[in-house]
């Protein structure tokens, strides 16, 4: 009886301990799953604040390589523009020295009178009616006064047509403006007049030919 | 003599309980402080990030990173207006070369207009 007593007593305290033991450990498993899950969650929290860290740095240091790139970009950018502006400006500088030569040129007495000729029946085909007053500058005044004739003949003007010069000089470089007779209309055909006109439709072409566009 | 086994039984079977419940106690406090130190563990984090993203906003730590991005860009800065330089010498070569034939464009244009 004895002997059944303790066998009893000896498979319930073993009982008890496999018990406690599957429990303890059960709640060690459940402990190591909860601290896995939240070293992940750390270490999602780090790797974010990092992303987001390495954002931040990145964007502000673009932000100071776009500004001091970017200044010195435009500022050269400004600097060869005007350049250019002005490689091609100095063109048409230039281009109003030659003509002033041509005009005051000995050498080339008769081929500036010819083109005088021309701007002169421009500005009648123009204007039209009979009779027109032609303004230059003092020196193609004198010119045109001294060659009249020579122009009226050049010129093939009907009869009745007739052509007087002012005595008002003009500060022009050369070519002429030219009135009708009541002094009601006025046709331009300066050198400066026609390089205003002719300007804006080359100043690509003079580029292109410059290389500089 | 039966009772008294029965008597013996019934006192273990007592113990017996006591520990288990102390068993059950000890597994329920294992998990409390694994949450509890999980807790704490996602709250560092949580401060130290918030920490880090502070001092970068601030710019604790830019300023270095900035002064040494500066010294880059001012490198690639000078790269480029050297770069421009050339270009504007290029431009000023290719006007000597055709600067003739432009302004005899020009006056051509000029006169025939």
């Amino acid at each position: 009886m004895s002997g059944n007593t303790t066998k009893i007593e000896v498979d319930l305290i073993q009982s008890i301990v496999d018990k406690r033991n599957r429990m303890l450990s059960a709640s060690k498993e459940q402990a190591e799953q909860v601290t896995q899950a939240s070293k992940k969650e750390c270490g999602k929290i780090k790797a974010e604040a990092e992303r987001q860290v390495k954002t931040i740095i990145d964007s502000r240091l673009k932000g100071v390589r776009e500004r001091i790139v970017g200044e010195a970009e435009m500022q050269a950018r400004h600097k060869l523009l005007a350049t250019r502006d002005n490689l091609i400006s100095s063109i048409f500088d230039d281009a109003i020295l030659e003509l002033s030569n041509l005009a005051s040129s000995n050498e080339r007495e008769e081929e500036y009178l010819n083109i005088l000729t021309k701007l002169i029946g421009e500005g009648i085909d123009e204007i039209g009616g009979e009779s027109f007053i032609i303004l230059a500058n003092s020196r193609d005044i004198t010119r045109i006064k001294n060659q009249l004739i020579k122009i009226e003949k050049e010129l093939k003007l009907k009869s009745g047509i007739k052509l007087g010069v002012s005595n008002e000089p003009l500060n022009v470089v050369g070519g002429i403006i030219l009135e009708n007779g009541d002094r009601t209309m006025m046709f331009y055909n300066t050198f400066e007049s026609r390089m205003a006109k002719v300007r804006h439709g080359i100043r690509t072409k003079v580029g292109e030919l410059l290389e500089v566009v | 003599m039966i009772l008294m086994a029965t008597k013996s039984l019934i006192t273990i079977s007592e113990r017996l309980d006591e520990f288990l419940a102390e068993a059950e106690t000890e597994a329920d406090k294992i998990v409390i402080e694994a949450k509890a130190n999980a807790a704490k563990c996602i709250a560092e984090a949580k401060t130290e990030a918030e920490k880090m993203r502070l001092q970068v906003e601030r710019g604790e730590v830019l300023k270095k990173a900035i002064q040494e991005e500066e010294r880059k860009a001012k490198q690639i800065a000078e790269e480029k207006v050297k770069d421009f330089s050339g270009k504007i010498e290029t431009m000023n070569n290719a006007y000597q070369k055709n600067k003739e034939k432009a302004i005899q464009l020009v006056v051509k244009a000029v006169l025939s207009e």
